[in-house]
């Protein structure tokens, strides 16, 4: 019985931290696009900073942030396999610059309301 | 290299031209990258296979290049969609079985067994051509979900002016009236549909003889089978009027526009089944008068029948229309419901 009651917690713990990530996918990903990155390695280096990220999510979602304009790509083909490298566009970077306060915003205030100060 | 290939030609073939050209390259080279950057020691036949396990299904990665999923008829219309399919298969079937049932009554051959395969094959056939038009009728209205015919814009700016006023008891359409109208005109046309497509001689007057049932044919037969469209159309039309109601709930001026468009369609349509001479069969009448031994002028009584036949019609439709237009007019305006 007190079995069957923590298994269904952690299934909807496992969707709300789903969603959670998913809401923060983007900023994550936008913090490592201040210089060119190409798909695999921006997988690499999040998951470094603690911040995974699925290969399968990540990919289209870098040609849907080029089609809104956040991102730019270039294809560099001297190397031995062309890699197609993404970058923040100038309006990407004041969309992120924009996000960035907001996230600081969002969780400055919510870490205070969790640690009941306010 | 094989699995490489087999999937990213299965996220690329949801693509076409250059837009898939472009993801199959790039796919390509961060698989190659991912596989590259896993422990050398595995053999690579092992790496390429968690490679492309760890990125999952190519029909989600190809549901992520596309930017979600995309419906032939979507989460809005679905519930509806099943519902009415439900209601009008299930009343196709009936007025399908009503029709054979009639036209097993008339059989002189007492075989049943072509009657009955002759019964399954029109339920198939009944059922499918439903399924058909109510698939390609809410498939057209979730393509058109963006111009608006039947919902409000979604994205448009909204104040709350908007709101729809709580509608009169009079301006409501009850939810179940327009179901049961489904059912019935779906019974009716089926059964007429049915009848004049596998029975028209039995379209007239029935009556009993020595014991037995005799038909006298009102109907040309052949005539009445060109004009089958024209029934057909009218049959859809009055579906489609009544799935209006359905979806407004209340009277509008744009359902009162619609229903007075659809009312007229099926008007001009009936009149023209009607207004044609060549349906009636010929001698109905002297028959009538021949076979039932009538004290009375028949021939003349049916004459008048005939002619007024249309002008019924006609009245019929116009006192739809002018209800529409004055339920759409009185209940319509938001300030007055």
């Amino acid at each position: 019985m007190k079995n069957e009651g923590t298994k269904v917690s952690r299934d909807v713990l496992d969707s709300f931290l789903l969603e959670l990530k998913r809401g923060t996918l983007v900023l994550g990903v936008l913090t490592q696009l201040a210089t060119p990155q190409y798909g695999y390695a921006l997988v690499v280096l999040l998951e470094d900073k603690k911040i995974p990220v699925e290969a399968g999510t990540l990919y289209p979602l870098l040609r849907r942030l080029e089609k809104q304009g956040v991102l730019q790509s270039e294809w560099e083909t001297e190397a031995s396999k062309p890699r197609k490298y993404y970058q923040l566009s100038q309006y990407g970077k004041e969309v992120y610059d924009q996000l960035c306060e907001e996230w600081f915003g969002i969780s400055d205030h919510l870490n205070r309301i969790i640690r009941g100060e306010v | 290299m094989d699995y490489i290939d087999r999937y990213v030609y299965a996220v690329g073939k949801r693509f076409s031209g250059k837009q898939r050209q472009e993801i199959e390259q790039e796919l390509r080279s961060n698989i190659e990258d991912m596989v590259e950057g896993m422990d050398e020691k595995e053999p690579y036949a092992q790496r390429v296979e968690a490679t492309l396990m760890q990125l999952g299904k190519p029909e989600n990665i190809a549901q992520e290049y596309q930017g979600g999923k995309r419906y032939l008829i979507g989460p809005s219309y679905y519930e509806t969609y099943l519902m009415i399919l439900k209601i009008v298969v299930a009343a196709v079937l009936g007025g399908i079985s009503v029709a054979m049932l009639v036209r097993a009554i008339f059989v002189t051959d007492k075989s049943l067994l072509p009657l009955f395969s002759d019964y399954l094959s029109a339920l198939f056939a009944g059922a499918l051509q439903a399924f058909a038009w109510i698939t390609l009728v809410f498939v057209t209205l979730e393509r058109s979900g963006q111009t608006k015919l039947l919902t409000d814009a979604n994205h448009e700016p909204w104040s709350l002016e908007d709101l729809p006023a709580i509608p009169k008891k009079q301006a409501r359409i009850s939810r179940t009236e327009s179901v049961v109208g489904i059912i019935l005109s779906t019974l009716f046309y089926t059964f007429i549909i049915v009848m004049i497509y596998s029975a028209p001689h039995l379209l007239g007057l029935i009556y009993s003889q020595n014991g037995e049932l005799v038909v006298i044919p009102m109907f040309q037969v052949f005539v009445l089978q060109g004009l089958m469209p024209f029934w057909i159309t009218i049959f859809i039309l009055s579906l489609l009027k009544e799935m209006a109601n359905l979806f407004f709930g209340r009277w509008t001026i744009k359902l009162s526009l619609i229903t007075i468009v659809l009312t007229l369609i099926s008007t001009v349509l009936a009149v023209m089944i009607f207004a044609n001479p060549e349906i009636w069969h010929l001698d109905f009448a002297q028959q009538v008068m021949a076979q039932m031994n009538l004290e009375f002028d028949f021939i003349s009584f049916w004459e008048q029948i005939k002619r007024w036949i249309v002008p019924i019609i006609v009245l019929a439709g116009a006192l739809e229309i002018i209800e529409a237009l004055f339920k759409g007019i009185r209940y319509g305006y938001k300030k007055d419901a």
